[in-house]
């Protein structure tokens, strides 16, 4: 997205507009109103008397709302103006603007304003892939409102436009005619609406009316009982709180109220993009965030086991106990021309819903769940070996059955050529990488726990834990690479070892599938110059035949990634290197005002002294927003011991002061404080003041 | 073979359900469900441990599916998936939409048994 573009959202509403608040998209550009993944809006430009004004600043009041201070447009350089305009912004059910002018003058003022207005209702997935609408565009005025339209077949999608201040309105736009006494105002309110044929009704109105200013979520709590809620951190390191703030504050924003769950919210995967439900995002996110709020785990859970996969469906990728991978409502989706209602080609999600749900009683201690759960999760662990152990060699495998638009890559580096061989050569499908390897270990020793405690069944639990003991055994022997010192990132179709140092042994070390043996050589290896750049662990280490630092899975390094790799670390007792990836990533939050992107490059930190944003990233994005509280929870050793918390500090000598209050669980609240203790020995370059 | 039409399917569903034998797969899965066949009928389907009682009525539900006849039997054959035909405004839901999404694994749980 570009820097000159403004976002606000709620749930998966947001408009993206240019800095005069004015959207004036191309089919290939993000701006616009969108809700339910299509664009309402594609056009919603001012003008006073003929012009569009210029920006003086722009305000983002909230992640929902935002103004915009603007001046007539001379057409020449700036001189000083008799007027002001501001377009104050509140987004939720379409959006509602106030659009107030003020008249600095001692004399009256005649004004022509307009707003032109378009929708080209156009699907998520064809504005990123410039594709042509297969319906047709209407627009018609009724009861002094605007009527922007879009149908095909029974497919309805209206855009409901509507002011309280008698504009004229016309098939393009609404017309004002506006005069101004002397000093005097002029205010009028705008409403747009979004209506969708099929689900519930379009709401007349929108979420926000003239002079809201307090967040409605679609929830009991509001930003501020959200953030009052949160545990509270205190440090000798100012712009670590900044980065926790900012964390929290975008955790609020990427919140995403289902349908189908009804006041309760989970993380979409991020802005603006993706603002839906995806199994992997979702449930990692709520992994980070555990220590912190339980709420999105529990609506995560919930909702992934509803919708598991029940049956085979090639198009969908869906088998039988699948956890969901992205959820859809467009167009596109609508028509079957896109399988994401939903898509479920993920091989990780379904371990990962199993780990979540151990994590989430751990921490919660809402046996409830784990009862009510207990179908989805033995249907989810038969899933593993009946459907995702595809040719019974004993490893999680993927090949999409879809081949037109299924998804290639089923792991989380899911672009087409992240899986390569060391010189470089695409590894052929099915792939098994060794990271869902580890989680399915990990899945199943927890859980043989709930199997033990929860379900009743003694018999369940020794076979889960036989069966992970048997996997550790054969994994440590299969995928490792003896020559080289590291685990392969995957067995490829030909169960040949792929044999590319990547970050994915990082994620081997938080599931504990590593033999204790072969820890130290991982460790070597993630905190050695080739992995790690200073700032993070680059998904592909330099000098393999892949390795790009601006690659997207292939040498980037990514905040979510070296999070559960920190985790990994001190699962394994690491903790001085735990540390150093946590700094690291936490430092360049500070050169993102706290907010980490999805991705920045993987140029050592020597050289760039500063980390380089990827220039595709998504931002805010759930699983960036949560690294830092999964770091927080690595530096302060916080593990959940039956009734209790466990806190271990290993917490850098930089880093004099670092306390958590109020740490919500099982236990009630509970404080964790942390000393710097740990010398990570001469200082990194790069840290910003 | 005959066209099957909303009532033949409804019928050979409730003659299947009659000995009410509890159905594991439909383990969570609790409440109303009202189908309203445009034309044709409604009928209600009531699912509560593990078992459905399927009888032809207008009484309130805790989820309302309302669509036309040629649409219910693609539904119902497991032609058509719920959700796509939901957006693409051929099925409008109302009510309890969790009880809409497990719908989906139902109506091939009985068309599974009918096999």
């Amino acid at each position: 997205m570009a820097d000159s573009n403004v976002s606000i959202l709620e749930g998966n509403t947001f408009v993206v507009s240019d800095r005069r608040g004015d959207v004036d998209a191309s089919p290939t550009d993000t701006q616009g109103l969108f809700h339910n993944d299509t664009r309402f809006l594609s056009r919603w430009i001012l003008t006073v008397d003929g012009q569009r004004p210029n920006v003086l600043s722009v305000d983002s009041l909230n992640y929902f709302a935002s103004q915009f201070f603007l001046v007539p447009g001379t057409g020449t350089v700036y001189v000083d103006s008799p007027l002001s305009i501001v377009r104050q912004r509140a987004v939720g059910q379409g959006f509602h603007e106030d659009l107030t002018i003020l008249n600095h003058d001692a004399e009256a003022k005649d004004l022509d304003v307009r707003l032109e207005a378009d929708g080209d209702f156009a699907d998520l997935f064809e504005v990123k892939d410039a594709l042509t609408k297969k319906g047709e565009r209407y627009r018609r005025v009724e009861d002094h409102r605007l009527v922007l339209g879009y149908r095909r077949e029974r497919y309805v999608r209206e855009t409901w436009i509507s002011s309280d201040a008698g504009a004229t309105v016309d098939e393009r736009g609404l017309r004002f005619r506006v005069h101004l006494e002397p000093h005097g105002t002029w205010k009028a309110g705008l409403d747009v609406v979004t209506g969708v044929t099929g689900l519930a009704g379009p709401p007349a109105r929108p979420k926000y009316a003239h002079g809201d200013d307090e967040p409605k979520p679609n929830m009991g709590s509001s930003l501020k009982e959200w953030l009052a809620a949160a545990p509270k951190l205190v440090t000798s390191w100012p712009r670590l709180e900044q980065t926790y703030q900012r964390s929290l504050v975008d955790l609020a924003a990427l919140r995403f109220f289902p349908i189908i769950a009804p006041g309760q919210a989970l993380p979409a995967a991020g802005l603006p993009w993706f603002m839906a439900v995806f199994g992997r995002d979702s449930l990692l996110t709520s992994l980070q965030a555990l220590p912190f709020t339980h709420e999105l785990a529990r609506t995560t859970l919930t909702v992934l086991g509803l919708r598991q996969g029940t049956v085979r469906d090639d198009f969908r990728d869906e088998e039988p106990g699948r956890i969901l991978h992205e959820s859809r409502a467009g167009e596109m989706t609508a028509f079957e021309e896109r399988p994401h209602s939903p898509y479920f080609g993920s091989a990780d999600a379904t371990p990962l819903f199993l780990i979540l749900l151990d994590e989430y009683e751990r921490w919660t201690g809402d046996a409830d769940l784990v009862r009510k759960l207990e179908p989805q999760a033995r249907a989810a662990l038969r899933w593993i070996d009946e459907w995702g152990d595809r040719d019974h060699d004993g490893y999680v495998e993927y090949e999409r059955r879809n081949t037109t638009t299924g998804l290639e890559n089923q792991c989380w580096k899911d672009s087409w050529n992240s899986i390569l061989f060391a010189d470089g050569t695409l590894a052929p499908l099915p792939r098994a990488t060794c990271e869902i390897q580890g989680y399915v270990y990990d899945a199943k020793h927890r859980c043989a726990r709930l199997a033990r405690d929860f379900w009743g069944d003694p018999r369940t639990a020794e076979r889960l834990t036989s069966e992970a003991a048997d996997l550790k055994r054969r994994f440590n022997t299969d995928f490792w690479i003896p020559e080289r010192g590291f685990f392969a990132l995957a067995l490829d179709g030909k169960k040949r070892k792929v044999d590319s140092l990547t970050s994915n042994i990082g994620h081997l070390l938080w599931s504990g599938i590593v033999d204790e043996d072969k820890a130290r050589a991982c460790v070597d290896h993630l905190l050695g110059d080739r992995l790690f750049s200073g700032w993070g662990v680059r998904t592909m280490a330099e000098g393999e035949g892949g390795y790009n630092p601006i690659g997207y899975h292939v040498g980037t390094v990514w905040p979510f990634d070296s999070s559960f790799i920190a985790w990994g670390l001190r699962r394994y007792g690491y903790r001085k290197e735990a540390a150093r990836v946590a700094m690291g990533i936490l430092e360049a939050a500070e050169y993102f005002d706290g907010r980490l992107p999805e991705a920045f490059a993987g140029y050592a930190r020597a050289e760039t002294r500063f980390p380089v944003e990827y220039p595709t990233a998504c931002s805010p994005q759930a699983w960036s927003t949560g690294a830092p509280l999964l770091l927080l929870r690595t530096l302060l050793g916080l593990e959940p011991i039956g009734d209790n918390l466990l806190v271990d500090p290993a917490v850098p000598t930089t880093l004099e002061q670092l306390e958590l209050l109020d740490i919500p669980g099982r236990w009630g609240r509970a404080d964790a404080i942390g000393r710097g203790r740990i010398d990570l020995g001469t200082p990194l370059v790069g840290v910003a003041p | 073979m005959p066209t099957d039409t909303a009532r033949s399917i409804l019928a050979e569903a409730q003659s299947r359900r009659e000995d009410r034998r509890p159905d594991p797969r439909l383990h969570g899965i609790s409440g109303s469900y009202r189908f309203d066949v445009e034309g044709v009928g409604s009928w209600r389907l009531e699912v509560r441990d593990e078992t459905v009682a399927i009888t032809e009525s207008t009484a309130p539900a805790d989820c309302v599916i309302r669509c036309d006849e040629a649409d219910f039997v693609r539904i119902a054959r497991g032609e058509q998936n719920l959700l796509t035909a939901a957006l693409q405004g051929r099925v409008q839901v109302e009510g309890d939409y969790a009880l809409a999404q497990r719908l989906h694994g139902f109506i091939r749980v009985t068309r599974k048994q009918a096999a």
